[in-house]
């Protein structure tokens, strides 16, 4: 009546030090797929639960950052965005950069935020930096609308460009998870980067187009200026919403480089995951 | 196929302990400004080592071989830190091991925790999904089982409502009942039967027996509970700071253990190191003594006993809402717990070194050798714990006033209680 486990056996668990340069143990991954389902479900759920406004949340933030940034940068200092109102402008850059800054903020504190759940019990360790990327999409939807219905109230319907934001919102979610796969396991240890990265992303919003337009950059520095992967996506990420050109030449870099961070990202992951627990 | 569920070898999983308690009196300016670098260093040792380190290193596990055949039911024993939870945790991949293999034949399931990732948020149906599904089984088998879980843990009524609001019970089984449902081929259980209650864990032990004796799983098992790894298990092993010290017969492994607790016994209290607990207050001596406060060699049944518990504050200030307990246990059994918690709601408040009596009318126990096991907590933290902390060897005596002793030849250690035929 004992079934066979011999090698073959997807139940045949040989614990070892494993091979780091494979970091995706995709059989495992298919193995606990209900897992993530329903730590998504139960996730998405839990954090609506037993607020007041609920999902008016989801607007609260992009409402206030586009506010913000309109009154100092649009009001007061009166950046020229050309024939764009500032407002549009800005919101399809703060839609974005919502989606981007809340991944990796969340996929970096992700293990510390679990590090109960991990004493415990296992499961591929690689859920926990990837589920907070997945659970900000149904906002992202939310806060697309709005965004739309903004655009729609000012003039601006998109048109067929508009279907790249499928691919950019990808690789937004590598770099998210790039990001939560390299450093979620150093946070664990050494609880000051995640203090250091509240610092960082206030002035790494200023690294990208967002308050103020590419073209407000020097021209001989815009090359530099485009090196950084955040400053092209949100580029392209408001140019496929409302027509501004796309730098094609740097988002094609920035998609190879999405892979090649996300890879190593995945092995500096897979080396340090067996032994994560014991530095807590 | 191998007849091996489990075969390790040459498990070992190193450790660094570093210390929390440097203290900030004394420093200077400079020392200060170099701390940071020094803090890194510090953290950074905790999972980088150098081949001739050795500094405040600790092997929680020491070449473990151990080979477990299908069907086997393992009880782990030995003392707090002697390495049983570190197995554990490394069977169940929750943490590498430094050198040395595993190999596991059979779908695992680990059990160190009843209910493992439940939200008080969200209702009992959905931490049942989640529960089972963190514990590898897919949503089809949870909706086939579904019903029986919820039988299982008898929360039909509360099913639908968050689990924040239930009863402590209630959650335990709740998360038991997942647990019982998991079917897995090797099932590695911590001790985690210490919680519920009896009628309940009654029901949880049975279901693992059935689990093991009918369908051949293999169960390996931890408890500091002798009667349930003697109910349960077919085989054990006993380890001491990281190896395995014996294995083999269940009973002669328990055996093995109260040696060593006994032996343990005859020491100074205040020298024995098996101690848990954050020791701001450690108990120093115990005395026995009759009712007015004569010391006493042997207690007899009937005789009325103070149990003088001496402790000595390491911690200065005020230590409040103490809880001291003692425990009267003989190797095997625990014969009644006596703690001021269910006798008193006056607050225990320790500031300095001193004693506490403990004072048994009627000593209830029938001759024979046994311990007292002292425990303290302070705003719920242990504070000091030691099993068999010291002997007690009672006496035949007097107790039902009748003017006989038990027959003799008699020798069960027992609990003696007034009682009455009505002829």
């Amino acid at each position: 009546m004992l079934k066979d486990f011999s090698e073959k056996s997807k139940f045949y668990t040989v614990i070892e030090a494993s091979n780091p340069w494979k970091p995706f143990d995709f059989k495992e991954i298919f193995r606990y797929k209900d897992m993530l389902y329903f730590k998504i479900l139960n996730g998405y759920k839990a954090q609506m639960k037993q607020t007041v406004f609920g999902y008016f949340w989801v607007f609260f933030e992009p409402a206030f950052n586009v506010v913000f940034f309109s009154l100092i940068f649009g009001t007061i200092v009166k950046i020229d965005t050309g024939n764009i109102p500032y407002v549009v402008f800005n919101a399809t850059a703060v839609l974005g950069w919502g989606y981007l800054s809340g991944c990796m903020n969340g996929s970096i504190g992700s293990l510390l935020n679990e590090s109960n759940l991990i004493q415990k019990i296992y499961f591929p360790r690689i859920f926990i930096p990837l589920i907070p990327c997945i659970i900000k999409l149904p906002d992202f939807i939310l806060q697309f609308i709005m965004t739309l219905i903004l655009m729609a109230f000012f003039g601006f319907f998109p048109d067929v460009q508009i279907l790249l934001l499928i691919p950019i919102l990808i690789i937004m979610f590598i770099y998210g998870i790039s990001v939560g796969l390299l450093l979620s396991t150093f946070v664990l240890q050494y609880k000051d980067i995640n203090k250091f990265w509240g610092y960082f992303m206030r002035f790494y919003v200023y690294a990208v187009p967002l308050a103020y337009p590419l073209t407000s950059v020097p021209e001989k520095y815009q090359w530099l200026y485009l090196l950084n992967p955040g400053a092209v996506l949100i580029e392209s990420f408001r140019g496929s919403l409302i027509g501004t050109p796309i730098p094609w030449l740097y988002l094609g870099f920035t998609t190879i480089a999405a892979f090649v961070f996300l890879y190593i990202s995945a092995v500096i992951f897979r080396i340090r995951e067996p032994n994560v627990v014991d530095t807590l | 196929m191998s007849k091996f569920a489990i075969e390790t070898y040459n498990l070992s999983k190193r450790y660094r302990l570093i210390d929390a308690a440097s203290s900030s009196a004394n420093k200077t300016v400079l020392d200060y400004l170099i701390s940071p670098y020094k803090r890194f260093k510090e953290i950074r040792s905790l999972t980088s080592f150098k081949d001739d380190d050795t500094k405040n290193i600790f092997w929680a596990l020491k070449d473990i071989n151990l080979k477990v055949e299908h069907g086997d039911v393992i009880g782990l024993i030995g003392k707090n830190g002697a390495g049983k939870s570190t197995l554990l945790k490394i069977l169940s991949k929750i943490t590498a091991p430094t050198t040395g293999k595993a190999i596991l034949r059979g779908r695992v399931n680990s059990l160190l925790e009843v209910g493992t990732g439940f939200n008080g948020e969200l209702t009992g149906r959905e931490n049942i999904y989640m529960n089972g599904t963190l514990h590898g089984m897919s949503k089809k088998e949870i909706d086939k089982k579904l019903d029986e879980i919820i039988d299982f843990a008898g929360v039909e009524k509360f099913i639908d409502i968050p689990v924040k609001r239930y009863s402590s019970g209630m959650g335990v089984r709740l998360g038991f009942a997942v647990a019982a449902h998991l079917e897995p081929e090797i099932l590695i259980v911590d001790e985690v039967l210490a919680v519920g209650d009896a009628e309940f864990q009654k029901k949880a032990i049975g279901k693992m027996q059935d689990v093991s004796q009918q369908q051949g799983r293999t169960v390996i098992f931890v408890s500091h509970n002798m009667t349930s790894i003697e109910n349960l298990c077919t085989k054990a092993f006993m380890l001491e700071t990281g190896k395995i010290v014996f294995e083999g017969n269940v009973v002669d492994c328990i055996n093995k253990y109260q040696e060593h607790n006994i032996d343990n016994a005859h020491l100074e209290l205040i020298t024995r190191k098996d101690r848990t607990g954050n020791g701001n207050i450690l108990f120093e001596k115990v005395v026995l003594m009759d009712k007015n406060g004569n010391p006493l060699g042997l207690p007899r049944s009937g005789e009325d006993i103070i149990i003088r518990m001496y402790y000595h504050v390491v911690k200065q200030g005020e230590h409040r809402n103490c809880r001291i307990s003692c425990e009267i246990h003989s190797s095997r059994h625990l014969m009644f717990i006596a703690s001021t918690e269910f006798v008193s709601d006056k607050e225990i408040i320790i500031n300095k070194s001193g004693y506490i009596d403990l004072l048994i009318e009627n000593f209830p126990i029938s001759k024979g050798s046994y311990f007292i096991t002292l425990f303290m907590e302070s705003n719920s933290d242990i504070v000091d714990y030691i099993e068999a902390a010291h002997p007690l060897d009672v006496i035949d005596g007097d107790f039902y006033g009748f003017g006989k002793n038990y027959p003799n030849g008699w020798n069960g250690h027992t609990i003696l209680i007034k009682h009455k035929f009505l002829i």
